[in-house]
């Protein structure tokens, strides 16, 4: 016999699982500094990549330039140019990384804390059909002897 | 009106039924024209152009994720450029690249609206976008809005610099040139500023005006977005060369604020109308579940409003406490365990008062209807006299008989009346009914939330 509450708690799991469980089961392994810490690490990277190719591009654009001046460019004054807009962009970044990340795994945190109460639900009702069960066997066997 | 719900109710219908196919079919339409109008725009490769081999890879990107079919538009648009520069087609692929790196990964749900942005825009017909994303997104819609608007522009760019391949094999050596005037073109270009302005301006418009706690937030938000667009078009169009005839612009807008109001009509029924099919098991058996979400389509209301020839306050107030009595009745009797979580207002504790003491004084006096007595004429006078002078010696007992004379508060009827007993399962908070198990108030909790 189909334990109607057991069907739908373990319905509305798996509907959970399917949609934003995946990614939250990913985030609860980590503890909330480790998460964010990860995360804003991702996004210099990202960051750091990007930036890159941008220069790339801005380089090739003034290739002719810089091949014509190549000799009366202050290269110190241009790499600190550079070095100054990257720590600047990886800074905003970073403060809005954390941001970010803190606020996806409160909400994340939230959820889950749902999802194991419905799990411990689903785990009494189990135990109380496997008593259920005992208790017939029992029964059963005190008939039979 | 009817008439508009029943087609609602019908549709709705059938998108539950055939949710999983209506949805594969928006999405390859969607991809279909997205790899059409790129061949069509950078189509260098006509083995890549043909219809066949867009409608293949259009029915194959409609199964993908939306961050992956924004990838396979992105690889399609590199490999068509890579006919005809590897330095263009890279330097496209790097401005994606660092689109997705500083912007589109912050939002991976929202690859969808990338791609329809620009093939919008293609059509003519970009005012949807902003509109579109402002009702159903969030603030982060600006994103992969503007995301889109570049995307149309470098790839305008690239067909305004590269017309043929035969061109571009004969400016063989001009690649550099080729480069930095695609580059001019999309940069210096202050139709994409205005543009992406004007949308970041209207989904920040509409996001805030729809979250505000008023009557018809939704359709009120979408008027003054639309009327934020069209400002923001004709400003732009002042100041600098747009390409848009400005009676085509409003059209246009009132047309797109048309199907965003027919969405909207659509969006909070089909919203959470999506059958979800799972399957799990357990240690007796395999489910294969198919949830079909409950819809509750809200029949009207038929309100019956009393036209009385004279109204008094008190009767307002009687009819409002009846209400609240109702319902404190009709929760308690649906076994709700806290009918009494809210402290009893003074109204409803007379209202329930009154329900129940009526009934026991209309029995009572059936049954002492013969010892009614009725006094008429001067006798009633004094009667009265006799009544008020025991009741003044009553109190006279009670008035301390030395020191100074203590002042008596007028007692009110309705204060007699708050005084009374009042039914202990009303009044005490301690005679609730049982505290509920443990798991049974988390149920609660959860309901609540």
């Amino acid at each position: 016999m189909i334990n109607t509450k057991k069907a739908r708690l373990m319905t509305q799991c798996a509907i959970y699982e399917k949609h934003d469980g995946t990614d939250d089961l990913k985030i609860a392994k980590f503890f909330r500094a480790d998460y964010i810490r990860l995360e804003v690490l991702k996004t210099i990277i990202g960051i750091t990549v990007g930036y890159l190719f941008l220069l790339i591009m801005i380089i090739i654009y003034y290739l002719e330039f810089l091949i014509k001046n190549a000799l009366q460019l202050n290269y110190k004054m241009l790499f600190m140019r550079a070095l100054a807009y990257y720590i600047l962009l990886i800074a905003a970044y970073v403060v809005f990384a954390v941001g970010r990340y803190s606020y996806l795994y409160m909400k994340s945190h939230k959820r889950l804390g749902r999802y194991y109460r419905m799990l411990g639900k689903i785990k009494k009702i189990a135990e109380e059909q496997e008593y259920e069960k005992e208790l017939e066997e029992e029964n059963w066997e005190e008939m039979q002897s | 009106m009817m008439f508009v719900f029943e087609i609602r109710a019908k549709l709705t219908e059938i998108y539950q039924k055939y949710d999983f196919i209506i949805k594969t079919v928006l999405k390859f339409l969607l991809m279909f024209f997205a790899f059409s109008k790129i061949s069509k725009v950078v189509g260098y490769n006509t083995s890549l152009s043909a219809k066949v081999l867009i409608i293949a890879l259009s029915a194959f990107s409609a199964f993908l994720p939306p961050s992956l079919m924004v990838f396979a538009a992105v690889v399609y648009v590199f490999l068509q450029i890579l006919t005809a520069s590897v330095l263009i087609a890279v330097t496209v692929m790097m401005i994606f690249l660092v689109l997705y790196l500083f912007f589109l990964r912050f939002t991976p749900k929202e690859g969808l609206a990338v791609i329809a942005t620009p093939v919008l825009m293609s059509f003519g017909f970009p005012y949807l976008v902003p509109l579109f994303l402002g009702m159903f997104g969030s603030v982060l819609s600006v994103v992969p809005a503007a995301c889109g608007v570049v995307a149309f522009y470098i790839l305008r760019a690239v067909r305004n610099n590269i017309i043929t391949i035969d061109e571009i094999k004969a400016l063989k050596d001009q690649a550099l040139q080729i480069y930095m005037d695609i580059l001019d073109d999309f940069l210096k270009n202050p139709q994409m500023y205005v543009v992406m302005a004007v949308f970041a301006v209207v989904i920040i418009v509409i996001v805030l005006v729809r979250s505000l706690q008023m009557d018809y937030a939704f359709e009120i938000s979408l008027g003054v977005g639309t009327g934020v667009m069209i400002l923001g078009y004709i400003i732009g169009s002042l100041k600098y060369e747009m390409d848009f005839a400005i009676g085509a612009m409003l059209i246009g807008s009132l047309f797109s604020m048309g199907i965003v109001f027919v969405c909207l009509f659509f969006y909070r029924v089909l919203n959470y109308s999506a059958v979800e099919r799972v399957q799990f098991e357990d240690e007796r058996y395999y489910y294969y579940v198919t949830a079909v979400p409950k819809i509750t389509t809200g029949t009207p209301k038929k309100a019956i409003r009393k036209i009385l020839a004279e109204r008094r306050e008190e009767d307002d107030n009687a009819e409002e406490g009846e209400e609240e009595a109702i319902e404190a009745m009709e929760s308690m009797l649906a076994g709700n365990k806290s009918p009494y979580k809210k402290p009893l207002s003074a109204s409803l504790a007379k209202r329930l008062r009154k329900d129940v003491a009526p009934k026991q004084e209309d029995y009572a006096d059936e049954d002492d209807e013969d010892d009614e007595v009725v006094i008429k004429g001067p006798k009633a006078e004094q009667a009265g006299l006799a009544f008020l002078k025991t009741g003044f010696d009553k109190l006279k007992a009670f008035l301390p008989k030395k020191g100074k004379p203590t002042r008596t508060r007028r007692v009110t009827d309705e204060e007699e009346e708050d005084d009374e007993a009042v039914p202990s399962y009303f009044a005490e908070p301690s005679e609730e009914p049982d505290e509920p198990e443990e798991s049974d108030k988390r149920d609660e909790d959860e309901d609540y939330e």
